[in-house]
């Protein structure tokens, strides 16, 4: 798993960061010069990018282009190509990759500052208070531009040069002070540098041994205790004073890995690392299903791309370090004829895929300590075609009273409800138990009986009932509202219990489609009557425009919740069956009023 | 109880000033403006609205789903993706996001009606913050699920839901 080849590698990134309330552009200084900007800077996934021009008169750089996108810019000891929209550069010929490639902006080549900072070591710094962006040039380029501003034949030589001063004076900003560095528990290794105020800071990746070192630039405060940390990645976390301006961070690493630092509102840094992956391989299980395994400190998601002429499938991991490198390896396959790994950007590993036929990511597992995306011979719609096409289940319509047994009932005139038709929709059932609460209670069986219950009383009352369910049985939530337009019913109620990760919650709510004002009116009435009998916290009426059951339906409907299967007392209540009795009297109570309120 | 009330009601100001923050900063691209943050959105402790959390980083639809894996760092907020949810993967077709979850977002999902909006919803309104996308599908294990704990319909491309999120004054 060690780099092989790799002695002595020095990742230098700068991440600049600006205070929060600030509105205004920034100013540029390159060396002891504020740059004229003609073109504004640009700012692109947390990269500055600057005029190529500006690079060319204030560094002294000749710059030729080399085709139509491609340009040289030549420093004194080194010469970097890089090429518009792409983000791969050369430096003194060897290739890099750009985390943001060039590009063009109000007819100006616009380039990466950090990228050409940290091939040419010169550093940036954000001056908080001139609210301007310093490119601190080494001393043989400050030296090398200084004779060229002094030579009266070099016509690139900046107008009217600014002498900015402020650069050496970082002590004279308010001192930040260095206050705890915590492991953040995640999916990934994090930790954040806790700073009461603005720090400048400085990062470099060494290997061998492999290690992270911060540099906190300005700072007060004594360095911290040693942390030792069982992480895949980070090994412990060490700070001193390495100057009475400086506190420096180091992080020892089981291995570099490409690391992100963001600055947080209230001054604090954040250190993000990337997972780590590689070890890439294809292979067909026993049941033929083709799989792609490789190692890595977990698992991140990828996106997946799928493009045509040449069929190809791509697998981008974000925030991933490729270990191993660049692969290349052919398949001996059906359906795949090739695979290419790499780092595509320095936060990016892209698998490439080269197919014969479609194929789709559908899965992915863990095996043997290698993780494994599982694919489907098909594209994304043939999957989906075969995995929707045997239904669950049939619908079950159970109409309890019909017509002519109502009619034969001798005192039906004296009924409130003859002629109405209610369906009561029971949640869940079957194979879903609906919310499970914290003593084991299924939200199924206490919404079946209160449904019972209520049908009952209704029936009584001389409406006729028909149910989505009147046993413990699955029905789809899309073919409830197919019941109640079959019975061409006058309501509709679901009844549900509710369930919910935070303790706090409890109580009752009603939930409506805002669809119809009908409904509205509905729930109000139903509400009013279970937070008045059962004596429960009132939640209010819950406008949902997004409940199937709900929006199926043509006529008035309501989803009731009567209670919460998550809160203890709650659940105790819903499985005493006095309780659901008079959750089911509420209901009757509140059906009973919504139509004489309408007559 | 108060003191937890107020707590929250102050982190909401405090999001809420943040929130203005990050819409003036919708200013042109020239003006090299302050440290990237994204919204995620996660419930409320007693579950009646989805409440936006500011991270600091780049709003990648990436960083967003990992930030809605990992939970909440706000005191008070509660999670919205089941214990032990992964995302397989995910891809981008136009302004459609498919996400790709694994079976534990089912099958540790603690059902309610309440529950599986703000789940749901906690997912598309933390995504839709990215222009790009308009709708999100929902898959399990690559497949489409037709509801999550029975009360939405998951068959159907969902778009962002504003009035679960929580009133801001």
């Amino acid at each position: 798993m060690r780099k092989s080849g790799l002695i002595f590698i020095i990742l230098l990134s700068f991440i600049i960061s600006f205070s929060f309330s600030t509105q205004a552009a920034f100013n540029l200084y390159i060396g002891e010069h504020l740059t004229e900007l003609h073109t504004p800077l640009k700012r692109v996934n947390g990269n500055i990018l600057v005029p190529l021009s500006v690079i060319a008169d204030y560094l002294a750089v000749k710059i030729e282009m080399v085709d139509e996108t491609g340009f040289t810019m030549e420093f004194p000891t080194k010469t970097i190509t890089m090429q518009i929209d792409e983000v791969n550069a050369l430096v003194n010929g060897v290739e890099q990759v750009l985390e943001v490639p060039p590009m063009v902006s109000n007819n100006e080549i616009m380039v990466p500052l950090r990228f050409i900072a940290d091939a040419l070591n010169f550093r940036i710094v954000f001056d908080n208070q001139q609210m301007a962006l310093v490119l601190v040039l080494n001393k043989d380029m400050a030296e090398y531009v200084a004779s060229k501003l002094a030579d009266p034949d070099w016509e690139s030589r900046p107008k009217s040069p600014t002498v900015f001063t402020s650069s050496t004076d970082l002590d004279e900003f308010e001192r930040a002070e260095l206050r705890e560095i915590v492991f953040l528990d995640g999916p990934r290794s994090r930790v954040f540098i806790d700073v009461q105020g603005y720090t400048a800071y400085e990062s470099v990746l060494l290997t061998e041994p492999d290690r992270l070192f911060i540099d906190l630039i300005g700072i007060d405060g004594d360095p911290l205790p040693v942390l030792e940390l069982n992480d895949p990645i980070i090994q412990r976390i060490r700070s001193s004073r390495f100057n009475e301006n400086t506190i420096r961070i180091v992080l020892d690493l089981n291995e570099a890995t490409h690391y992100k630092i963001h600055r947080w509102p209230n001054g604090g840094l954040e250190i993000e690392f990337n997972y780590q992956i590689g070890d890439f391989q294809f292979y067909r299980d026993a049941n033929g299903i083709a799989k792609l395994a490789f190692s890595g400190t977990a698992q991140p998601p990828f996106q997946s791309t799928s493009f045509h002429s040449p069929t190809r499938l791509s697998l981008d991991f974000q925030d991933t370090t490729l270990i191993g490198g660049y692969k290349e390896f052919s398949v001996d396959d059906s359906r795949v004829k090739q695979i290419r790994v790499s780092q595509y950007t320095p936060s990016v590993t892209r698998v490439v895929l080269d197919l014969t036929a479609p194929l789709t990511p559908v899965s992915s597992g863990k095996v043997n300590d290698q993780f494994e995306v599982i694919f489907f011979d098909g594209t994304a719609e043939d999957y989906q075609r075969y995995t929707l096409s045997q239904p669950e289940v049939d619908p079950y319509i159970a109409i309890s009273s019909d017509a002519e047994e109502a009619d034969m009932d001798l005192d039906d005139s004296e009924k409130p409800l003859k002629g109405r038709v209610v369906v009561i929709d029971p949640g869940h059932g079957g194979s879903d138990p609906g919310a499970i609460g914290v003593a084991g209670t299924f939200e199924k069986d206490i919404v079946l009986d209160i449904g019972l219950k209520l049908g009952e009383l209704l029936e009584a009352a001389g409406a006729r009932v028909a149910y989505t369910r009147i046993d413990d049985r699955y029905v789809s939530i899309f073919d409830r509202p197919v019941v109640a337009e079959i019975v061409n019913a006058d309501i509709f109620i679901s009844i549900h219990c509710n369930s919910y990760e935070g303790e706090l919650a409890k109580g009752i709510e009603t939930l409506y489609s805002p669809l119809f004002l009908e409904n509205f009116r509905l729930a109000q009435i139903i509400q009013k009557e279970l937070v008045v009998e059962l004596e429960m916290q009132d939640r209010g009426l819950r406008p949902r425009p997004n409940l199937h059951v709900l929006n199926g339906t043509s006529m008035p409907s309501v989803m009731v919740e009567l209670g919460f299967l998550s809160h203890p007392e709650e659940e105790k209540l819903l499985n005493s069956s006095q309780f659901r009795a008079r959750a089911a009297d509420a209901l009757f109570n509140g059906v009973v009023r919504y139509f004489m309120q309408q007559n | 109880m108060k003191i937890k009330r107020l707590i929250a009601g102050m982190i909401l100001v405090l999001a809420c000033v943040l929130l203005i923050r990050v819409i003036n900063w919708q200013e042109p691209a020239n003006h090299l403006t302050s440290s990237q943050t994204f919204i995620v959105y996660f419930a409320s402790e007693e579950g009646f609205s989805l409440v936006p959390e500011i991270r600091v980083g780049e709003g990648l639809i990436h960083n967003r789903l990992e930030a809605l894996v990992e939970g909440p760092r706000t005191p008070n907020l509660v999670r919205v993706f089941p214990h032990d949810t992964r995302i397989i993967g995910y891809q981008i077709i136009d302004d459609l996001l498919y996400v790709n979850f694994n079976q534990a977002f089912v099958d540790n999902h603690p059902g309610g009606s309440l529950g599986e909006l703000l789940t749901v919803y906690g997912l598309v309104n933390s995504v839709t913050e990215d222009p790009q996308i308009n709708k999100v599908v929902i898959l399990v294990e690559g497949k489409q699920i037709p509801t999550l704990a029975g009360h939405l319909d998951l068959l159907e491309p969902l778009s962002r839901d504003q009035s679960l999120i929580a009133k801001m004054q």
